[in-house]
């Protein structure tokens, strides 16, 4: 890097704030999805956009990794990135970042091998995008220097605000659009 | 095309980010000072004057490594 303009520390900053953007639209929508508040009909198509966001943030958590490597003030190496509490600076926060990192990876996987893990064992694992969230906000709170002040406690309340909403809309809502009715069924 | 558009949007948010952090925070210049400026000294007597330093000088430099002679 040449002159003073810090690009890649510029660069690691605003691909994690847009990774945090896409993974939060993510979770709304899949609990948007898992409570049917969006409508029965439209699923198939929510559930690829759902599936979409969580792969393009995953691209940019990769993005984020690489520009956080190649700052040449950081100094931090692949181990850093990868291995939870490997990092010198800040290795708790860096670590929520990187765990969530792997969780959200295993979970984008795990849309590729639904049929072979079967619905009821996919639902199960689904609960990890839970710790995901909870992870990558302490990350980006923790560490996140655009999150300083009184701006991480809006930031924070505004994405975990409409999850924890959804959530609770999930386990007190009956979930009966999602079944078939019985006369059909029987059909 | 859904991957498409996302990949679109998502790229577009990072080059707006960028731009955002790169405008508030505009980079010090290496040296303290992009242009020429005028410094006073003391000289003999305690007698201060005027000197102008040329761009790219910092205007602690030490009197050791200081071009101004």
């Amino acid at each position: 890097m040449s002159g003073s303009v810090p690009v890649f520390w510029l660069l690691a900053r605003a691909s994690g704030l847009v990774a945090f953007g896409l993974l939060t639209l993510s979770v709304w929508l899949g609990l948007a999805m898992s409570t049917r508040l969006l409508g029965p009909r439209r699923q198939k198509a929510l559930f690829g956009w759902h599936q979409t966001l969580v792969w393009t943030a995953l691209a940019m958590v990769g993005l984020h990794m690489l520009s956080v490597m190649l700052d040449p003030v950081l100094h931090f190496g692949p181990a850093s990135v990868l291995v939870p509490f490997v990092a010198a600076w800040k290795p708790i926060g860096v670590a929520a970042g990187v765990i969530a990192g792997w969780l959200t990876l295993m979970l984008a996987l795990s849309f590729k091998a639904k049929r072979w893990l079967g619905h009821k064992a996919w639902r199960m694992l689904h609960f990890a995008s839970f710790a995901a969230f909870a992870l990558f906000l302490g990350h980006a709170l923790m560490v996140g220097t655009d999150l300083k002040g009184l701006t991480g406690p809006v930031v924070a309340a505004l994405a975990a605000g409409p999850v924890i909403w959804l959530s609770l809309a999930r386990i007190l809502l009956p979930r009966t659009a999602a079944r078939p009715r019985p006369a059909l069924a029987a059909a | 095309m859904r991957r498409v558009w996302a990949a679109v949007a998502a790229t577009w948010a990072l080059f707006a980010i960028v731009a955002v952090l790169a405008w508030s925070h505009p980079p010090q210049p290496a040296g303290g000072s992009a242009g020429s400026q005028v410094v006073m000294i003391k000289g003999k007597g305690g007698k201060a004057h005027a000197v102008l330093l040329p761009g790219g000088v910092a205007a602690h430099t030490t009197t050791h490594s200081s071009p101004v002679r």
